[in-house]
This record gives structure tokens, C-alpha cells and sequence, in this order.
């Protein structure tokens, strides 16, 4: 059974076609990814499943309940987000960041505690915790964000170009992390990087001006483009496109 | 309840920890409050006051005499005119006295004031005030010494005369109590200097200036940041978060509220009239500050946008709370808007607790009104605060 199911979903602003229709389930403890060229509406789709964004028209399901007004907060509960830029208070340590985040989830108290001090030292932050997140570097702050967004154990967690501008070994660290990850909770991810695609999704959707133009595991989809990586699948769709 | 302490206190941690900010805010209501006080703290001089003396008579003359007499105006006498005289040749006042005869009581002069001239107007207006009681009363003194020897003869006339020189000669003295006065009486119950009369008013722009900034851009900020998008994802509801900012924000201006008030005591000796009223009416204020501030910040999608309508909604503070003008007689238009804008409630009940000892009833009117506008601002924000940041 999927976990999270969309239908035809579109969002237009004004006469710009964000998201053109599209249509996808994603199953349990999968890491789906999300492909394309810039515009092509992946961060729109994922700020619809996230709730940011209300979808022009189209059918949302979690778990086989319809995304809505009414029960948004209560999806709230059950997604993790990590958004692309700064999402963490500069101002406040890590530890302040990760207690305030956990704050709206109602967690125990002694619970609350320990999966903080859990999700330090899983992610190697431990000895950071007193430090202001706006004197982290770019591989701590995302490591932070990933933190704040797993306090509540969601099912779902939403990266949105979580590597983006990171050096190598910092990214490495992420994906060993995302693969851990991937025992517990579903992962929906955007990139653009078609290594990190490759190697790390189940599946993936490429979209091109708000349509998915495939949708495969990554394998499979260079193999019937008959390309010697995902890089040259993108080119060749954009190029399809023009 | 919970969700809302934890906005609130994160908030505040953070502002605390921006130390500049913090020094740039607390700073604002010790160096306004001096340097607007050290604007407003003087004894005006040499305000230009045209009187047009169209009578000549003996009292019109000896009011004009009066006027020349007094400290602080410098008198232009003119045959005739009428109010269009103010404004021109930078007159502050112009004083007609254009009912005849003056000499009978109940004459009255008319006196057309800038209605911009702030504390020279004020000057201008009581200096002529005292001008004119004291015309008056010698006016009334002089009639009533008239009626006094009047009736004096009459009584006699009609007595034998045997009879009438045993009576005494009825003297001014016991008519004293039936002397007429013009009734120019001091408002207040307290030596009132003109610092006073801006002094609650500075308070309450001061409030609204530090906190319609720091609350207007408190949202639009993260969203820029993009934390709020972060925020937006939470079960944090928008209550909580318009909610808890405006517990931190509160927090921030009660500081600003408090530093400035003892800076205006103790700086410049400010009367000030019950301290239990005028906490409520500070709590009051700040609330609809710092809600107002909210709402700014809910509806504006930059900080640029944000500071540019706080202080668009600062201005019209400013403009309507009648500490530039006195604004009875002013444009209907400009009463309309002075009525639907919380600004002139906040500045009317903070001089009706300094200047004038008031009591709870006197201002509870007031309070109500912007009660109803923190509510209503407060209720405006969480129903325009949109999630997300496009």
C-alpha cells in the first residue's frame, strides 16, 4: 500500500503551469527522487506535498486519507522537512533549535530529551550542540536540519536539494545517512545531482515543465534511454522539450 | 498554551542574543524621549500675535495694552483683519475683538490660533487667556462699582434725609462676592508645564515606533530567512505563531514602554497621574502595537515592504493621536480617520492619566476602544499569515 498517493495534481500561478497533471505513489520505506531541469516544478510538487503550497486542483493521499484543510496539521505530524536553504534560528544553538522544533509535537519529556541527544550523536553533532547554528558551517547546518526534521520519527521525510552546495565529504556523510534512514521512513528527494539520484533512489520521476516525462527506478531508465548515465537521460528530455 | 510559550521564548532568546538590536532598541526610548524632550521642554518667545482692535474703545485698548504686557508674545496691533491673518507673515495668533460695545459685559473676543503651532499656540493661546481675565474682571470690577454708588444714591433719595445720613455708605467691598469673572479656569490639578501636555504623547509614538519596526518585520524576517517555510511545515498552528511572537514582541515593548516613561520622570519631572491606570493603559498600548506590528508583518512579504508600512501605520500614528494639532476643529475627514485609527484612544487616555488625575471612568472609554483593536488586529493577523513564503 502506498503511503503517499497523488492524482493529477496541478498548480498553475496565473498563466505559468507549474505543475501540469502529474500523478505518482510512493511505497514504504522508499526513496523516491525527483528530476529535472530548473522550473521544471519539482520544488512546487514538493511544497504541494508538504503543505506549503494548496494544489490548483488534484487528489493527495497519506496513507489513504486525502490531504485537506481540515486535516493538514494532522499530516503535519507525520511529514519531515528539510527545505533547500537556511531552515534552522541562527541565533539559537543546535540543541535550542532541536527543542524548540520538537516543542509542537508533544512529545515527553524524558522521550524529547533522549531522542535529541540520540539524533546529536547519530549524526555526529554531540560536541556542537551549544554552538549557534549561524556559526556552522554548510555540512553542520544541514546535518542540524536533518536533526530538527526527525525529532518526531515522521514516516515521510521531504529533502529538498539537501546536498546542494555541500563539499564532497560532507555529502558522503548524507547520503550514508539517507540510506540509514531508508530502514524507517519513507524519503522524497529533489537533486541536482544525477550521481546522488543513481545511487541513492529507489525510483525516480523526471519532470519537465510541470509533467513527468518517466518514471523508473534510475537503472532501468538509462538503460531504456540507452544512456551511459542520468545526466545524459536529463539532456536528451530537456532537449526533447525544446 | 504550550506551543505559544515556546514561540514566544525562542523569539526572545533570539532577539536577546542579537545584541545590537537589542542596544538599538532599548536605547530608542532614553535618546527620543531626551532629544524630542529637549525639543519640546522651553518656554516659547517671542510668538508674533496680531491683534485687529476694529473698536478702539477703552477695554478693547487696555486688552491690547494687557497683551503687550505679557511675557513671551510680541504684539502687532492692526485697525482691522480677521483670521486669514494667521498663517501669513508667521503670526501664531490673531486676536479680534470685534463686539461692540465692549464695555458692557458679556463682550467677547475671538481668538484664531495656529492650528500647527504646537507649544507656541498653546503659549500664545494662554498668555492671551490671562489677558482677557484680567480685562474682564476689571471690566466686570468697574461695572459693579458703577451699580454699587447707583444704588447707593437711589436708596437715599427715597429716605428723609434725617434718616438716610444715619445709614452707612454702602461699600464696594460688601458686594465682593457677586464679582464676575469670564471663567478661564485651569483644567488641571497640577502645576502643568507645556512639556506635559506632549509628554504622554511621546510615550505612546515611542511605543509604536520601536514595536510596529520590531513586530513588523518579526515574520517577514524568517520568511526571507526561510525558517518560516521550516515553521510552516511544523504543527505549529497560526495561532501559536502569531500568538507567541506577540508574547515576545509584548515583552519588548513593556521594556521600551517602562525605560522611557522613568527616563521622561527622571529626566524631565513629568507629572504623572495614577501608576496602577496608566500600567493598564501601557499594557493596553503595547498590545495593540505589537498586534498591529503582527498584522503588518502577516500581510507583507518583505522586511523592505514591512518597515515601509510600519512606518506608514508609525506616520499616521503621529498624525492622528492630536499631538501636532489640536484637532476639534479640524477637517471632517481627518476626525473620521482620527475616529477609526486606535492612535488618538491611546495618546487622549494617557493625558487624561497624567494631566488630569483621572479616574477609571474617565478613560474606560478609551481602553474599551483599543481593547477592540488589539482584538481586532490580533484576530486580522492570524486569519491574513499565510504559510510558506511565495
Amino acid at each position: 500500500m502506498p503511503v503517499l498517493e497523488i492524482k493529477k495534481i496541478k498548480k498553475f500561478f496565473g498563466k505559468l503551469k507549474a505543475v501540469n497533471g502529474i500523478s505518482f505513489a510512493v511505497d514504504e520505506n522508499e526513496i523516491f527522487g525527483l528530476l529535472g531541469p530548473n522550473g521544471s516544478g519539482k520544488t512546487t510538487t514538493q511544497r504541494i506535498l508538504t503543505t506549503l503550497l494548496a494544489p490548483t486542483s488534484g487528489e493527495i493521499y497519506y496513507d489513504n486519507k486525502q490531504l485537506s484543510d481540515e486535516n493538514a496539521n494532522d499530516i503535519r505530524h507525520r511529514i519531515g522537512y528539510v527545505p533547500q536553504g537556511e531552515c534552522l534560528f541562527g541565533d539559537l544553538t543546535i540543541e535550542e533549535n532541536l527543542r524548540f522544533f520538537a516543542a509542537p509535537y508533544n512529545l515527553d519529556k524524558n522521550h524529547e530529551k533522549n531522542k535529541i541527544n540520540e539524533l546529536l550523536e547519530r549524526l555526529e553533532l554531540g560536541d556542537r550542540r551549544k554552538h549557534l547554528v549561524k556559526n556552522l558551517s554548510g555540512g553542520l547546518n544541514k546535518r542540524a536540519s536533518i536533526a530538527a526534521a526527525l525529532l518526531h520519527e515522521p514516516k515521510i521525510l521531504f529533502l529538498d536539494e539537501v546536498t546542494m552546495g555541500l563539499d564532497p565529504n560532507s555529502r558522503y556523510h548524507i547520503w550514508g545517512l539517507i540510506r540509514e534512514l531508508k530502514n524507517t521512513t519513507t524519503i522524497i528527494m529533489t537533486t541536482h545531482y544525477m550521481d546522488e539520484a543513481e545511487d541513492l533512489c529507489d525510483r525516480i520521476a523526471i519532470l519537465s515543465k510541470g509533467k513527468i516525462m518517466d518514471i523508473d527506478n534510475p537503472h532501468k531508465i538509462i538503460k531504456r534511454y540507452h544512456a551511459k548515465d542520468l545526466n545524459e537521460v536529463i539532456g536528451r528530455v530537456i532537449e526533447r522539450e525544446k | 498554551m504550550k506551543n505559544i510559550v515556546a514561540v514566544a521564548k525562542y523569539q526572545l532568546v533570539r532577539m536577546a542574543r542579537d545584541w545590537r538590536l537589542m542596544v538599538m532598541i532599548l536605547s530608542q526610548p532614553i535618546v527620543i524621549a531626551v532629544v524630542v524632550g529637549f525639543m519640546a521642554y522651553q518656554e516659547p518667545d517671542g510668538m508674533k500675535i496680531a491683534v485687529a482692535n476694529t473698536i478702539q474703545s477703552k477695554y478693547s485698548q487696555k486688552l491690547v495694552d494687557e497683551l503687550r504686557e505679557s511675557d513671551g508674545l510680541n504684539l502687532t496691533e492692526l485697525k482691522e483683519g480677521g483670521k486669514e491673518l494667521v498663517l501669513k507673515n508667521g503670526y501664531r495668533a490673531v486676536v479680534i475683538i470685534d463686539v461692540s460695545p465692549f464695555e458692557n459685559s458679556g463682550g467677547s473676543v475671538k481668538v484664531y490660533s495656529d492650528p500647527v503651532g504646537g507649544i507656541a499656540s498653546l503659549a500664545a493661546k494662554e498668555a492671551i487667556s490671562k489677558a482677557v481675565s484680567t480685562v474682564a474682571r476689571d471690566m466686570a470690577k468697574e461695572q459693579l462699582e458703577v451699580d454699587v454708588n447707583s444704588f447707593d444714591a437711589k436708596m437715599r433719595q427715597n429716605l428723609p434725609s434725617n434718616i438716610a445720613a444715619m445709614l452707612p455708605q454702602v461699600e464696594l467691598d460688601d458686594f465682593k462676592q457677586t464679582e464676575l469673572s469670564l471663567g478661564f479656569y485651569d483644567a488641571t490639578d497640577f502645576d502643568l508645564q507645556h512639556f506635559d501636555y506632549y509628554a504622554s504623547a511621546i510615550m505612546v509614538l515611542l511605543v509604536f515606533l520601536v514595536v510596529l519596526n520590531t513586530a513588523g518585520i518579526s515574520i517577514t524576517s524568517d520568511r526571507e530567512k526561510g525558517t518560516f517555510e521550516r515553521l510552516s511545515v511544523t504543527p505549529f498552528t497560526k495561532t501559536d505563531i502569531i500568538m507567541g511572537n506577540a508574547l515576545s514582541q509584548f515583552v519588548i515593548g513593556l521594556s521600551v514602554i517602562i525605560i522611557g516613561m522613568l527616563t521622561l520622570k527622571l529626566v524631565f519631572a513629568i507629572s504623572i497621574g495614577s501608576f496602577w491606570l496608566l500600567s493598564l493603559l501601557s499594557v493596553i498600548c503595547v498590545a495593540c502595537a505589537v498586534n498591529l506590528g503582527l498584522l503588518i508583518s502577516a500581510i507583507t512579504k518583505t522586511v523592505v515592504e514591512s518597515v515601509e508600512l510600519a512606518m506608514y501605520a508609525f506616520f499616521m500614528a503621529v498624525l492622528t493621536c492630536g499631538i501636532i494639532t489640536p484637532s476639534e476643529t479640524a477637517h471632517g475627514a481627518y476626525l473620521f480617520l482620527k475616529k477609526y485609527l486606535p492612535f488618538s484612544y491611546a495618546v487622549t487616555a494617557s493625558r487624561e492619566i497624567n494631566m488630569m488625575n483621572a479616574n477609571w471612568q474617565d478613560i474606560a472609554s478609551d481602553i474599551y476602544v483599543l481593547i477592540v483593536f488589539t482584538v481586532i488586529f490580533m484576530i486580522s493577523a492570524i486569519w491574513a499569515l499565510r504559510r510558506g513564503t511565495k
